[in-house]
Order: structure tokens, then sequence, then C-alpha cells
């Protein structure tokens, strides 16, 4: 039983994602009415939403938890179910910079698994206890191959926040600066 | 035979955005873009407004410049970038650059504002032919949102990058930061990574700028992209280069000069170079209606230290403000270069000396004396040199430009109190000579990132304030206040000059 739990905890860091700080993963399924909710999932069709909400995980992280980490491989799309997170982008000679701050319901996390070469840009920490919703993304490139127009107006809408975070970003960092640490 | 590629597809072709889109699709859009060309100054997008169309930079250059959200923008358009709220702007000059990418995001309104720096020309795509094509193409609208997102991505980190630079002000850490910001993709053996190596020191810039080229004419998708964007990061440091080249070569067509080219040819060759130097960079002169028609005067002027990054190889820096003065003054004036009096070199001031031997300058000792001169010549006697020196000069109606002060100081200290020789030269000199002050500000700054200013003030003709007979007291008093008081209030004009508004790049009216 020690040797499967070590087992999965290896796969689990292989796959690149911080563990520690996770409290439980919920079991409670994520439904594609959960999803539809959601912003982002706004006029995506049915079956794509049961698809997406199948491979859908939950998960819970205690303050301070790491999400993703810059530089690891992208695998998941996160989308934030409730707490606020700290979106942290380590400089050379500088250390890691607070550049933004998520804290709405639906926000999305990890973008760079939409796009190659699928290394996350950014490190994302939890700044307060936070739920978040996770979705492979192998499980979207599914999606897009079925139906290739819905991946484009998806697409659009990963765009837009990346947009967003664009125009924060100048906002945060034409402010004094802040040390990741504080 | 195949059809002639227009010169359209050429471009998305080589465009690193469009990228990885297959053919078919980059001959769909080629055949269906417009060619809109903009004068300097004219703005291509505006941000804040409708963004309905995607750019693509075909010639010329652009500056992005972008304002955070929630500023106002400032009424006086005059003031220029440096406005509350402005982000430093980002000058790009690379083929293929894409522009309004928020014509394809939501909610469609242009993130920032690009201005034609030259003569420019740009492809023109409108948003409803990538919004109707992607419907009857969905495998291309995945494919082009994927670039769209590459392209917001690379915007999303250079931004980063350069505002977290900004504040800390290297350019050698902008790039490594850059770099750093791409490891996940970048090879390590690419020769990018010497980029950061090479601008260290102001003598390999060059060689980061041949291998920017090198790389983005030879080096993979990563690497010709990241050439790019570090090439246009750089824009300033290029022209900060091409300025110590120009010094450099300055400093050798005099230095270097055949012993058959007389000083008076070597004192108009100098000019004329630093003539060119200074055309390219922002200045701004007043004042020049106060020049006295006929050459044959004195010329005093406030003097400011050399910024340090126009330390030549042999630890020589030539001084600007004064070159300023004579090119771009007097030179244009009366078609002379004037002669300038300069201290003589130490020992050990090899470049100082080789440049300045040359020129046919007035010498004047400070300090340590020359051991090739005769140490037992006097004080006076070297006065009396330099007077007669000077009023030769004088009478064969060239100009004499003297820095009183003696010594060199930044804007914000300047002027210094002066010494009375130039004044003394004008007592002794019949036809009385006219003193003329010029007072320049910001030739202590990097000449890339200051305005400097000149103006040239009203004459002053010393018998009409100290009569004719003028002894040394009075003239020292006079120069200890009413002539300096007037050259403080003269450099602060000059220091309010440089700062206004731009009414024009290279500024003379």
């Amino acid at each position: 039983m020690g040797w499967e739990l070590s087992k999965k905890k290896l796969r689990t860091v292989q796959k690149g994602e911080a563990t520690a700080g996770l409290r439980a993963s919920d079991k409670t399924r994520v439904t594609p009415e959960e999803l539809a909710g959601l912003a982002f999932f706004e006029n995506v069709s049915g079956w794509a939403l049961r698809r997406l909400a199948r491979s859908a995980t939950r998960r819970q992280l205690e303050q301070g938890a790491m999400v993703v980490r810059q530089n690891d491989e992208a695998r998941s799309v996160y989308f934030l179910l409730s707490g606020a997170v700290h979106i942290l982008v380590h400089f050379e000679e500088v250390g890691d910079l607070l550049v933004g701050v998520q804290r709405d319901k639906g926000s999305l996390v990890g973008w760079s698994a939409f796009m190659a070469p699928y290394r996350y840009t950014s490190s994302v920490r939890c700044e307060e206890a936070s739920e978040l919703l996770r979705i492979p993304r192998d499980t979207f490139d599914i999606v897009f191959e079925e139906d290739a127009y819905l991946g484009y107006k998806i697409l659009k809408k990963v765009a837009t926040t990346v947009d967003t975070r664009l125009e924060g970003a100048v906002t945060f960092l034409d402010s004094p600066i802040v040390p990741a640490e504080l | 035979m195949s059809a002639p590629v227009s010169k359209e597809l050429e471009l998305v072709r080589r465009s690193s955005f469009f990228e990885g889109l297959e053919d078919e699709h980059l001959e769909y859009f080629a055949s269906r873009a417009r060619r809109c060309t903009f004068g300097p100054g004219e703005r291509v997008i505006v941000q804040g407004e409708p963004a309905t169309s995607f750019y693509v930079l075909a010639e010329g250059k652009i500056e992005l410049s972008f304002r955070k959200a929630g500023e106002e923008m400032a009424l006086n358009e005059e003031l220029g970038p440096e406005v509350e709220g402005q982000v430093p702007s980002h000058i790009v000059g690379h083929q293929g650059y894409p522009v309004g990418w928020a014509s394809i995001v939501e909610p469609h309104l242009y993130r920032a504002t690009a201005t034609a720096l030259e003569r420019t020309e740009m492809l023109v795509l409108d948003r409803e032919l990538f919004e109707a094509y992607a419907k009857e193409r969905p495998d291309f609208g995945l494919k082009f949102m994927r670039r769209i997102l590459w392209l917001i991505g690379n915007h999303l980190r250079m931004t980063r990058t350069r505002l977290v630079a900004a504040r800390y002000g290297n350019v050698p850490q902008t790039v490594r930061a850059l770099l750093n910001q791409n490891a996940a993709t970048l090879s390590v053996t690419s020769p990018l990574h010497k980029i950061p190596h090479y601008l260290e020191n102001r003598l390999t810039v060059d060689d980061a700028y041949h291998t920017l080229e090198v790389v983005k004419a030879e080096g993979d998708e990563v690497e010709r992209e990241l050439a790019a964007q570090i090439a246009d990061l750089l824009d300033e440091v290029w022209r900060e280069v091409k300025i110590f080249r120009q010094l450099q070569t300055t400093y050798e067509l005099v230095a270097g000069a055949t012993p058959t080219v007389s000083p008076e040819e070597l004192r108009y060759r100098s000019c004329e170079a630093f003539a060119e130097l200074f055309e390219d960079t922002d200045y701004v002169i007043r004042g020049e209606e106060n020049l006295p028609d006929a050459p044959g005067h004195i010329f005093v002027m406030n003097h400011l230290s050399n910024h340090l990054d126009n330390l030549l190889p042999n630890d020589f820096i030539l001084t600007l403000d004064t070159h300023f003065v004579a090119s771009m003054i007097l030179l244009k004036k009366y078609g002379r270069a004037p002669v300038r009096v300069v201290r003589k070199s130490d020992p050990g001031e090899y470049g100082h000396q080789k440049f300045y031997d040359r020129l046919g300058y007035i010498y004047v000792y400070s300090g340590y004396v020359d051991p090739a001169d005769d140490p037992h010549v006097s004080s006076e006697h070297r006065r009396r040199l330099f007077l007669e020196a000077a009023r030769e000069h004088l009478k064969n109606g060239r100009n004499v430009v003297i820095c009183p002060e003696g010594t060199s100081t930044e804007t914000e200290n300047s002027p210094l109190p002066f010494k009375t020789g130039a004044f003394h030269l004008a007592a002794n000199v019949r036809p009385e000579p006219l003193i003329v002050p010029i007072a320049v500000a910001n030739f202590d700054k990097r000449l890339t990132r200051t305005r400097t200013a000149a103006i040239v003030h009203e004459p002053i003709k010393l018998s009409e304030h100290l009569g004719e007979s003028i002894d040394g007291r009075a003239l020292r008093e006079f120069v200890d206040g009413y002539v300096y008081e007037c050259f403080r209030d003269y450099v602060r004009g000059a220091v309010r000059l440089a700062d206004k508004g731009r009414e024009g790049f290279r500024s003379s009216p």
C-alpha cells in the first residue's frame, strides 16, 4: 500500500504538478452543468462539456501551496473555483516577482497548456486556501480534434485571458515592484 | 512554370507569426491584403480605439506605446513618451512583425498605439476576413488562434521583462532575463546566449549586433523570433553604438590624418563629421539671431563633462558640447570651423594630445607643465603667448571658442565659477571682438536618451560695461558678478528648453 502511494506521488511529481499543501482531492464529480456555470465555458456545446467534465478533477489547496511552477511542463489547465492565487515570475538576479493576482471565480490558470512548447511561463501560488478545477490538456486536444471550430472559439477565450493578463502585468510591474515574499 | 510569388505572399511567408500555417492559407490572406503607407509620426493604430484590422509590418519602423488602464492621455502631446502612466515604448523594425492582435481578440479594442517613425508600409487584413475564413476552414482557425496565443504570450513575456529591466536599467540583464524566460524552448547551444556577454562591453556590442543578424537569418524558429525581439529591444543600444562608431571615426579622421593636411582643413572635416553625428540626435538650438554677422569673435560657453560611454579605447573622450557649438552653430553660420582654446594635455594623455595637436588649437596650461615645453617659461609669458595666438586668430577672422570655467561639470551643477582669460583677451584685441555667450545643457548625458540644448545669447561688448581702459580687478568683479549671474540664468534656460515638449525632432528655427 505504501509503495502504491509512493508510486502515485512520484507520477504526480513527474507530471510537473505541485503536491505540497494539497489538502484533499474532493471526490465529488465535476458536472457539465458546473462547467457551464463558469464564464469560460459559456456557449460550449453539451457534448464537449460532458467530455471535459469527465476528466476534470477538483483540487483543494492550502494557503502557500503551488498550483503550477514556472518552466514545468504544462499538462493541465486550472480554473479557480474559490480563494485567490498569486502569479509569480522568476527573473534572474531579481528573484520571484508578483505579476498578478487572480481571485475571480472561473479564472483560467495555466494557459500555457494551450500553446507549444507547453511550459508554464509563471508560477502560481495560493494566496489563501483555494479550490481549483483541473482539466488535462489532452482532453482539450481531443475536443479540438473533434470540433476544430469550437477549438478556435475556446482558444479565442484563452487569448482574451492572456491579453487581460498582459494589461495586468503592466499595471503590476509599473507600480513599485513587489517581491514575491511579501 | 510556376506563377511569380507576390510581395505580400513573400512577406507573410517570412513572418515568424505565420510560421506553421499552410501555404494555401497564406496565399488566401496575401491575395486579400491591402497595403497602407504611413508617414513619420502618423499613427497606424490607436490604443482604445475599435480594433478592426490586423497589420503586418512590410517596411519601415514603428514605435509601440502603451498607456496603463485608467490613466488619462496627456493633454499636451508634446510632452512625449515619458508622461504619467506611459510604459516605456517599444521600437519595432523587423519585417513581418504583426500589429493589432486585438482585432482578433475580444473586446476588439487596440491595446497599444503604433506610430510610424519613418515612412512605413503595412499589410492590412480586416478582422472579418479571419472570422469568415476560420468558419470555413476551422483547421486554419485553430492553428491561427494558437499563433495568436503565441504572439500574446511573447508580448506578455517581453512586457514583463522590459518593465522589470526598466526598473533595474540594465540592458544585458534584460536580455538575460528574456533568454531565461524562454529557457524551455531555447537550445543551450544557441549563439543567443552570448548576447548578454557581448553587451557588457562597448567594444563587443558590435559582435552582439552581428550575432543577432546571423541568428535572425539562420536560426531556428525560436531563435529567429527571440533574435528579432532582442534586436528591437536594443534599438537604443544600436543608436548608441552608431554614435560611438562615429566618435571613433572622427577621432581617426583627425589623429590619423596625413601630415600634409592643414589644421584648418582638419578642423573643418572634424566639424563636418560631428555635424553628421549630431544631426541624428534630439537637439534644440535657439538664439541664432544673436550671432554676429561676420566671424572673428569670442564665444564663451559653459562646459559639460562627458558621459563615460563615449570613452574611446585609448581612454580619450571627445567633448560633445564644444563640438556641438563648433559644428552645429558656428560652422553652419560662418562656413568655417572655429578655433578652440583647450588645456594642454597631461603627460600620458596620448590620445588627447594626438587629437588636439593636429587641429591647431590654442593651448592653455593647467597644473602640470608638459616637459616638452620649456619649464623656465613663466606663467606670465605663457599668458602672453596665449593672447598673441588668440589675437592672431581673431584678426584673421576666425572665431575662438573658450570655456571660461577651465573644467567641466554636470548640467545640474553648471556653470562653475569663470576664469577671466577670455575677457582679458577681449580687452586686449582691437578692433574689439564681441563676447558671445552660449549656454548648453545635457551634453553630459547619453545622447540617445536626452535632448540637448544650446542657446546663443546677446553678445557682450566689454568696453560698454567697463570702458576702454580695463583694470584686472574691475574685470574680475565683472566676470564674477554680472557675467556669472547671467550665465547661471542662461544655463537654467537651456535646461528648461531641453525639458520642454518636443517641437519637432532636430529643432532649430
